[in-house]
This record gives C-alpha cells, sequence and structure tokens, in this order.
C-alpha cells in the first residue's frame, strides 16, 4: 500500500505545480465577473417611461447594426417585472 | 462622507456567508463603544437576528405588526440583555417578505430614525423583494463575502444592483468574512488583494474564520460580547474604519497566524 501512497504523493505534487487553487479560483473569477460587469445595465422606470420610443428605436438601431439586418426585420417590445422593465428583442433572420 | 451614514444595509447575494452573525457583532461593537443601535431583521420568514442575540423569547410584536399598524416601531423593539443601548426590531417568521414593501420600511424606519445613532438592516439572501425591502430606507451597505468563487461573484453582483440603486464607491464597504490565512498563505485560498481586485473595491475589514463564532452563536451571545475572542478587534477596526480612520487592513489578523513557538504554548494552556 506504501508503494501506491507514494506515487498518489507524487501525482499531488505534480498537481501542485501546475496551477495553485488559489490561481485557479482568481482565473475562474476573473473570467466571470469581466464578462457580467459590461451587462448590470438598468434604465430608471422615469427615464424609461419618459423616452420609451427613443430608447426602442436605439435597440432596434443597435441590433439592427450588430447582425447587418434591415431595422424592419428587429421587433423590440417590453414589459414591467418585479420593478424591473425586460426588454424582449426579436429578430428575423430570414 | 462614510462617517455621516446612519443607516446600513448588511447584504451578500449568497446565503451562509455570515450577514446575521456580521450584523449583529458589528451592532455590539458600535454599542459597546457607546452608540445607539438598533438591528431590524428583514429576513421575514426566515428570521434568526432574535435568535443570534439570545432574544428569541423576549419578541412580543414584529416588524409585521409595524406595518399593520398594531403598535408603533418603538413599541415593538426589543433591549439587549447586556447592552442597554442596543435594540432588535425582530422579523415575523409567519409572514412572508411580499407582505413588505419598499416603503413600509422606509416608514418604520422614519418613525426611528431620531433615536439612534446607527441602524442596521440585516438583509435576507437573494436580490428579490427582501433584498429591495432592505437596501431602500439605506444610506450605506455592508457587502459580505467569503473567498470562495460563488460568493464573491454574488457580491459583485449585488455591487452592480447597489450602484444602479445610486450606491456610490463611499458608501458600500466590503467584509471578507470566515477567512483562513494559514490557507491562503499555502495558496489554498483567495487572498484579500484576490478580493479586492475581483471586485475592484477596497476591503473595510477581514473576519478570520473562528470556531469562538460558532460556539458563541449557539449560545445566543455574539462572539464580541465574550472576553478575549480574537474577531473582536476586528469588528473594532471595521467601525473605526467606518468613522473615517486609516487603519491598515493587516491589524484584523495582527495574533490570528500563530507561529510554532505559540501553538504550542496555546497547545499546554487547554490541557
Amino acid at each position: 500500500m506504501w508503494i501506491v501512497d507514494i506515487f498518489k504523493k507524487r501525482k499531488n505534487k505534480q498537481h501542485k505545480q501546475t496551477k495553485s487553487p488559489k490561481e485557479e479560483a482568481a482565473e475562474r473569477l476573473e473570467t466571470m465577473l469581466s464578462r457580467r460587469r459590461e451587462i448590470v445595465k438598468m434604465i430608471p422606470a422615469e427615464e424609461f417611461e419618459a423616452n420609451s420610443e427613443e430608447i426602442k428605436y436605439a435597440v432596434v438601431e443597435t441590433i439592427s447594426r450588430k447582425f447587418n439586418i434591415p431595422p424592419e426585420k428587429v421587433r423590440v417590445d417590453y414589459h414591467e417585472q418585479n420593478g424591473y422593465v425586460v426588454i424582449v428583442t426579436n429578430v428575423n433572420f430570414k | 462622507m462614510a462617517n455621516r451614514l446612519k443607516i446600513f444595509v448588511v447584504t451578500s447575494g449568497k446565503g451562509g456567508v455570515g450577514k446575521t452573525t456580521f450584523t449583529s457583532n458589528l451592532g455590539c461593537t458600535l454599542a459597546k463603544m457607546g452608540e445607539r443601535v438598533c438591528l431590524i431583521d428583514a429576513d421575514i420568514g426566515l428570521k434568526n437576528l432574535d435568535v443570534v442575540l439570545g432574544l428569541e423569547n423576549r419578541i412580543i410584536y414584529t416588524s409585521f405588526d409595524v406595518i399593520n399598524g398594531t403598535v408603533s416601531a418603538k413599541e415593538a423593539l426589543v433591549k439587549h440583555k447586556q447592552l442597554k443601548n442596543l435594540y432588535l426590531l425582530a422579523a415575523s417568521q409567519v409572514a412572508t417578505k411580499e407582505m413588505m414593501s419598499p416603503e413600509d420600511m422606509k416608514r418604520m424606519i422614519q418613525e426611528i430614525y431620531d433615536d439612534f445613532d446607527y441602524i442596521l438592516i440585516d438583509s435576507p439572501a437573494g436580490i428579490e423583494r427582501g433584498f429591495r425591502n432592505s437596501v431602500a430606507p439605506a444610506e450605506g451597505a455592508f457587502i459580505v463575502t467569503t473567498p470562495e468563487v460563488p460568493a464573491i461573484s454574488d457580491a459583485d453582483r449585488v455591487i452592480g444592483l447597489l450602484e444602479n440603486y445610486g450606491f456610490t464607491e463611499d458608501r458600500m464597504f466590503i467584509v471578507l468574512n470566515k477567512f483562513k490565512p494559514h490557507m491562503a498563505k499555502r495558496g489554498d485560498m483567495l487572498d484579500k488583494a484576490d478580493v479586492e481586485k475581483a471586485l475592484a473595491m477596497r476591503l473595510v475589514g477581514v473576519i478570520p474564520d473562528s470556531e469562538e463564532v460558532i460556539i458563541a452563536t449557539n449560545k445566543g451571545i455574539p462572539a464580541v460580547l465574550e472576553d478575549g475572542m480574537m474577531i473582536g478587534k476586528s469588528f473594532e477596526n471595521i467601525v473605526r474604519r467606518i468613522k473615517g480612520e486609516e487603519i491598515p487592513i493587516d491589524e484584523d489578523l495582527r495574533g490570528v497566524s500563530k507561529g510554532f513557538l505559540s501553538s504550542l504554548l496555546s497547545m499546554f494552556k487547554k490541557r
């Protein structure tokens, strides 16, 4: 059995040399958080109500530019849910 | 400026990081320093703050009775057994978070605003109604996290939400809880600097992981009220920092990482 243990220990050591748990965790965090920070964006309800058509138009324009399709093929809808405004975007690629 | 803030929400996103333990210990520390403190349990339905403070048998009215108009907020307050300037406004166990609105919370706190120097709101986990209720009246926020990826990831999400609620960086305070210096030293756990880098914010305090906290919590006595507890210093430092003092973060862990000789001595002491 002790021979098996020696191999186990060696295997552990090899693993340690590649990446420590701390480094691995830090890398995972960086990947997760760098992606998320850009998404967190909320428009105040009053601002949204006052400029809803403008915002709708801006969403349509952004999507149409992003996917290189005419603006008529983008449909934007919105509704309130738990105090948040949810923007639903439908794109017709055909 | 941070030292003018009075109402704080204690939040985290993730559950089990120690929000309630933090709230009770911070409240006790502030009260020990002579401040008039009110702790509000906003975790309706899953309340625990009264248990951690050892006041569960003294609760007659809850925040639910206040918003229903049965009693005033002042009448619903429960005084702490040892600290006469520390009060608790308990949450109901039978009500649900949806039975209270952010406006109710604001109104309730307005009633007691002038009677206290600090009001701490213990938020439930998550980012739904309970979180929104807790955040609504707050002027500052403590974001409690542990050195684990899911907890830090949730803390980041909460910071984003708080920013949307209008909280600026000088009103948000990150607390690293359950920190194990020996694991961080070995490279087995994220360090203080890793957490600060990930959240792009400075820590207001580091609380070392401690078995003493578990024992004290089960006794219904916040650890900072027990004699000779190491974490008392961490909490004192946090209070001093939110009041504007500059104290190096390493001070929170002073005496935690024992050397060989002190470990040996403590073994003999135990015997």
